[in-house]
């Protein structure tokens, strides 16, 4: 394991926040209209990198996954990695762009300590795909009321390099190059810059007509569903992890803001946004900042921004005045890459573009459209299911071998899982619950076996236990079978009824709310095992009696 | 005179490269390494000393000793224990050093990377290993291959080992892979793997006199390659032949998981064949004819393309129209990927980090402008520049833009009713400039100059490959000759000596000393020619000067002759009535003897003694003596002359 040595931190980071407060301005009569292009960077879920056989992983023992070419050292040569096109042709063709029948790959010059070739090599003339759309429901619990759709078009989707990580050490003033990412595959996509949005903000006489919180929010949510959606695809087709936390995907977010009808204006660059919360905040921040300075009579300035995901805000990258120019030139040492377009003849030069299209898996927009015409679910657990790939997954399996009331199944998942693993603070991908655990768990409850408190309190246990632990195993443990004799029912109710007195008369007298506090009292004190829909029916009887 | 030998001695270069490439090293090699005559591990050893040796060019910046004894031993365990021999097995190789080899130090000749040991191996080296290749070293380049020179290296500039003696100025080697270069050229491995983004293979390939490839984008996997242009880099093969080189690709070469920019396809080894070269169209493209190509380039770029129309070859001219932009295009994409490539220099993860430690720009700024030379800072501030957003389109995609026409000009070429299957081309626009001259000049324009003939193959992914053609060096050459002309001739002799009994053994081209042993052969074979030649020369002139000596001599003999000739016509009698005068003679003569022989017999009757014999009678018999006398005289003399007719005549049959 070896860092390579750099002396000093190569960006000079600018420590001016160009933070302003949020201003808003009463005596203004403007109009604006936010746009917001993304360009986002996916890494290529392969076994090797694009152009060399050195490991892609993440978490490697640093500068241990390189090969010759990876450190560009003289001499080496790229050999494009057939996988990587594969899953580039593959999510081209998810998301409708024309896959180019020939490509090519150009080399982009500047000099930074991880990019240890001084070049990175892309595909700017001759992308891979072009002219594809996205399209994705928007809906945020909590700032939409309900979900809407959108879609965004998709300029070019292009092969290249990824580049090492710098780690900059201000105490010993230096910076160490980990070369393991150098040469990771990505794609990147190219999103049209179609996320607008209006922001009225009408000054008059007789009242101020500030913003609308929720259509602050519009471009940053929109852009963060976006990316989610993208996340669910590129996940779908295998083509990347989506573990944006991991850097597996990467958002870059051109904003600028315009008079309504008027050509784009200067834009900024937010540089590698490493969630989809951040992709929301950066994008909200970056429109407020510039509306404020615009509002202020400020000019707007090409350049290069970060996000503090701590702090919340943007900050300025690069020096301004540098502008750089990447000298493009073509990659001599690769030849133009061709694809099959028209028949299934594959060969190891040449990726059969049809061969691929067959093997497209369900993707998100059809897993929703088929859980609610085919399960009839609503719209917004159609969303929230497919948004969480593991509780889809739970559901299919749940509603496939038995008939199982989707609806019901849903709402355990949605509610119920998702409340105790959010108390458990485990994330849903890492849940432990198996399938078959989590069928007899359901079943147990449909069964009326055990009632929805029961069913919480074993979701919660079975975290504790071994994997695959017997769901009924537990519940027999514990006792915490539901009692549905209606002999049994029969004999506790009257147990309840001869022990309150007070409230069988008050019922008798018409107060007929009494029987929810006497199945109550009832409930806590068989310890909530008595079936209760029975338990009800009984005690009515009972009273009537 | 002088300049009649040069070329034969260019031929004669020629003559011995091409036989070199019958050869196949790798083959030979393993051969000898079956015949245990050599053995995988004295063979590394034999190389690594060779590097030792060599040290001086600069060309292997990281000897791995360890790394090349350990790779021969396993060589030599398959080869002689598991008998599961590879192709590969004990045969040297070099890397430049911008490919990553485990544990072994690999800089990019760069401050930044000095200390930067890789833990991991390139495809390239890692296939030429599990082959059986022994790495001897690593190889100088330009810091991280920008340039084409290999000067601008922090271990300072790799030396053309061709017309080296050691001083002060000295020729480049190119690049940027100038170290593999001149470690293949001077043996100190058998093939060596360079980097081509614009050229930076075949260039030095060109100015080093070896082969190099650079083979299709995407054939050979760049795992492992630091990179300069992605787009358009591709590990190249430098040997010292066609086939070494082509073993090597058939290593090296296919498809990699590593790179997903390599071809896909199974590949499948190339098999050298021969070709008809009838059946070849041969494309000379006209816009590579440019200015500032050396007049030795062009005649060669002609003369080889004479050699191949006499193959039969189809030769065509063609049009690439965009040729002449190519390199700007080149120069702009080559920056931006720069600017982009060195970005991960930041002294982080891996090489140099100063003590900077005010904030971390500080240490980035600091680390990369004492890590980077010039050339590499000013290549990223202006591909920086380049790629802005504002900038982008006006340059980067302009560029992009004409870098398809330059392609679409190759694929038009190769394709087509009018195509053609290859371009003949130079590599270079000149031979190996002399450093000094060479570093006068920046760096862009240095590349700007050297990669036009080699980047445009780089810009369109095609493959490339440099042969060497010929010497075209006249300056080297004289050098050449000087340094084995001056061989003593008992020094050849031995060497020939050693070199025929290295024959005999039928082990050639095995190791550096052999490979030299066989070129010290063939030199001294070649040698050997020459010095008949010279001998036979030099009995011609000897000869001319006999001739010589014998004309002076005749003539001097026709001028006696003709004075002669001339007194004579002004003498009394001359040659022409003496035979009248003879005759007149011979009358008086015979008028005098009938007088005297009437006197006789008038005086017989008389008896008169001779005292009272008349007096005029004895005065007459003392004339009659003299004429005698006179006689002889002049028939002497008409015999004289009628041997000077002769004389004279046969003179004028030989003339």
């Amino acid at each position: 394991m070896k860092y390579i040595y750099v002396t000093k931190p190569v960006i000079k980071w600018n420590t001016c926040l160009n933070y302003v407060k949020r201003n808003h301005s009463t005596n203004v009569n403007t109009k604006w209209q936010s746009v917001v292009g993304l360009e986002v960077h996916a890494q290529l879920n392969t076994e090797s990198k694009l152009f060399s056989g050195a490991q892609n992983t993440f978490g490697g023992l640093v500068n241990n996954c390189v090969s010759l070419f990876d450190a560009a050292i003289p001499g080496t040569l790229p050999v494009l990695n057939r996988k990587c096109v594969e899953l580039g042709v593959i999510t081209a063709l998810a998301l409708s762009c024309k896959v180019n029948e020939v490509s090519s790959f150009d080399r982009k010059h500047y000099f930074y300590a991880d990019l240890p070739a001084g070049y990175q090599i892309t595909q700017q003339r001759a992308p891979l795909a072009s002219d594809g759309v996205i399209h994705f429901q928007v809906f945020t619990p909590g700032i939409h009321k309900k979900p809407y759709k959108k879609s965004s078009k998709i300029k070019q989707i292009q092969l290249e390099q990824d580049s090492g990580k710098s780690l900059h050490d201000s105490e010993l003033k230096r910076s160490l190059v980990d070369l393991n990412r150098a040469g990771a595959p990505l794609i990147e996509l190219v999103f049209e810059p179609d996320l607008e949005a209006s922001y009225f903000y009408i000054s008059n006489s007789q009242r101020n007509i500030s913003l609308n919180p929720l259509d602050i929010n519009i471009d940053g949510e929109e852009a963060a569903a976006l990316v989610k959606e993208l996340v669910l695809i590129v996940q779908r087709l295998g083509a990347c992890s989506g573990r944006m936390e991991e850097g597996a995907l990467r958002v870059d977010a051109n904003v600028s803001l315009r008079k309504f009808g008027e050509p784009l204006s200067t834009r900024t660059e937010i540089k590698n946004i490493g969630s989809i919360r951040g992709v929301a905040g950066a994008v909200r921040h970056e429109i407020e900042r510039q509306r404020t300075i615009l509002d202020n009579g400020g000019h707007i300035i090409n350049e290069t921004r970060s996000w503090d995901a701590t702090n919340k805000v943007t900050i300025a990258m690069r020096d301004k005045e540098v502008v750089q120019d990447y000298r493009y030139m073509p990659e001599p040492n690769l030849p133009p890459l061709r694809v099959n377009l028209h028949t299934k003849e594959d060969t190891q030069d040449v990726i059969s573009v049809p061969l691929i299209k067959d093997t497209i898996p369900e993707l998100p927009e059809d897993s929703r459209r088929k859980l609610i015409e085919e399960y009839d679910l609503r719209e917004i657990s159609a969303i929230q299911l497919v948004n969480q790939p593991a509780l889809l997954h739970y559901f299919y399996q749940l509603v496939s071998d038995v008939a199982r009331n989707p609806t019901k199944v849903a709402n355990l998942l949605l509610n119920d899982l998702l409340t105790v693993l959010n108390k458990r603070k485990v994330d849903v991908e890492h849940c432990t619950i198996t399938v078959n655990q989590m069928k007899e768990l359901t079943d147990a409850l449909l069964n009326k076996q055990i009632n929805l408190d029961i069913y919480r309190k074993l979701l919660d246990e079975l975290f504790d236990r071994p994997i695959d632990f017997s769901v009924l195993e537990i519940i027999k443990e514990k006792g915490w079978t539901l009692e549905s004799d209606e002999t049994v029912i029969e004999q506790k109710c009257k147990e309840v009824l001869d022990n309150n007195p007070k409230l069988v008369k008050k019922y008798k007298d018409g107060k007929v709310k009494m029987l929810n506090s006497l199945l109550g009292i009832l409930a806590k004190t068989t310890s909530n095992k008595m079936d209760m829909a029975v338990a009800t029916k009984k005690m009515e009887e009972l009273l009537k009696k | 005179m002088k300049g009649e030998l040069d070329t034969e001695k260019t031929n004669l270069f020629l003559k011995l490269d091409q036989t070199n490439k019958q050869e196949q090293q790798a083959i030979e090699i393993h051969k000898a390494y079956r015949d245990k005559i050599l053995t995988p591990i004295s063979f590394v050893d034999l190389c690594l000393q060779k590097a030792r040796q060599t040290s001086r060019l600069n060309a292997i910046v990281t000897i791995t000793e360890d790394v090349a004894e350990t790779q021969s031993i396993e060589s030599e365990k398959r080869f002689y224990i598991e008998k599961n021999i590879k192709p590969l097995d004990g045969i040297t190789i070099a890397i430049k050093d911008n490919f990553c080899t485990k544990n072994i130090p690999t800089t990019c000749a760069s401050e930044m990377l000095k200390d930067f040991i890789p833990t991991y191996d390139a495809t390239v080296y890692s296939k030429l290993i599990n082959d059986g290749a022994c790495l001897i070293g690593k190889s100088n380049l330009d810091e991280f291959a920008m340039g084409s020179g290999t000067v601008d290296s922090i271990f300072g500039p790799t030396r053309n080992a061709w017309g080296y003696n050691g001083d002060t100025d000295w020729r480049i080697a190119g690049g940027s892979s100038g170290g593999s270069a001149v470690a293949v050229s001077t043996g100190v491995c058998v093939a060596a793997i360079g980097s081509d983004t614009g050229g930076s293979t075949r260039n030095p390939a060109a100015l080093c006199g070896v082969v190099g490839i650079k083979p299709t984008y995407g054939l050979v996997s760049r795992y492992g390659l630091i990179p300069l242009v992605n787009s358009m880099d591709v590990p190249g093969i430098l040997a010292r032949n066609v086939e070494d080189a082509t073993t090597v690709l058939n290593c090296i070469a296919g498809p990699d998981k590593l790179d997903s920019t390599t071809i896909k396809r199974d590949f499948k080894p190339i098999e050298l064949k021969d070709i008809d070269l009838s059946n070849v169209k041969i494309g000379i493209p006209t816009e590579y004819l440019c200015e500032g190509m050396s007049k030795e380039v062009i005649d060669t770029w002609k003369f080889v393309e004479d050699l191949l129309e006499k193959e039969k070859a189809i030769m065509k001219t063609v049009s690439l129209p965009h040729t002449s932009v190519s390199i700007a295009v080149y120069s702009i994409l080559n920056q931006c990927e720069v600017a982009s490539n060195m970005a991960r220099y930041d002294g982080l993860e891996f090489g140099l980090r100063t003590n900077e430690d005010y904030s971390t720009e500080e240490l980035y700024a600091s680390s990369r402008s004492q890590g980077f030379n010039n050339v590499v800072r000013s290549r990223i501030f202006a591909g920086n520049y380049f790629l802005l957003t504002r900038n982008y389109e006006k340059y980067f995609l302009k560029a992009l833009k004409l870098r398809r026409l330059i392609a679409d000009d190759f694929k038009n070429v190769f394709n087509g009713e009018n195509c053609v299957d290859i371009l003949l081309t130079p590599t270079t626009l000149c031979d190996a400039p002399l450093y000094g001259d060479f570093v006068s000049k920046h760096n862009r324009d240095q590349c700007a100059f050297q990669d036009y003939c080699t980047q445009p193959a780089n810009m369109a992914g095609i493959p490339a490959v440099s042969i060497p053609i010929r010497i075209i060096n006249t300056e080297i050459l004289s050098k050449l000759n000087i340094s084995l002309d001056i061989l003593p001739p008992k020094c050849q002799e031995l060497i020939s000596k050693v070199a025929t009994e290295q024959v005999a053994l039928g082990v050639d081209c095995l190791d550096p000393i052999a490979i030299s042993l066989q070129q010290s052969l063939q030199l001294s074979k070649n040698l050997e020619e020459e010095y008949e030649i010279l001998k036979l020369k030099l009995k011609n002139k000897e000869l001319q000067v006999k001739i010589d000596r014998n004309q002076r001599f005749m003539d001097d003999l026709r001028k006696e002759l003709e004075s002669s000739i001339e007194s004579l016509s002004k003498q009394s009698p001359n040659p022409d009535n003496i035979q009248e005068c003879i005759k007149q003679m011979k009358q008086k003569v015979a008028s005098y003897e009938e007088s005297y022989k009437k006197a006789t017999m008038k005086f017989s009757k008389l008896s008169v003694p001779d005292s009272v014999l008349p007096k005029s009678l004895q005065t007459q018999l003392a004339t009659l003596a003299s004429l005698r006398e006179e006689e002889t005289m002049w028939r002497q003399r008409a015999d004289d002359v009628l041997f000077t007719r002769q004389a004279r005549d046969a003179f004028r049959r030989r003339k």
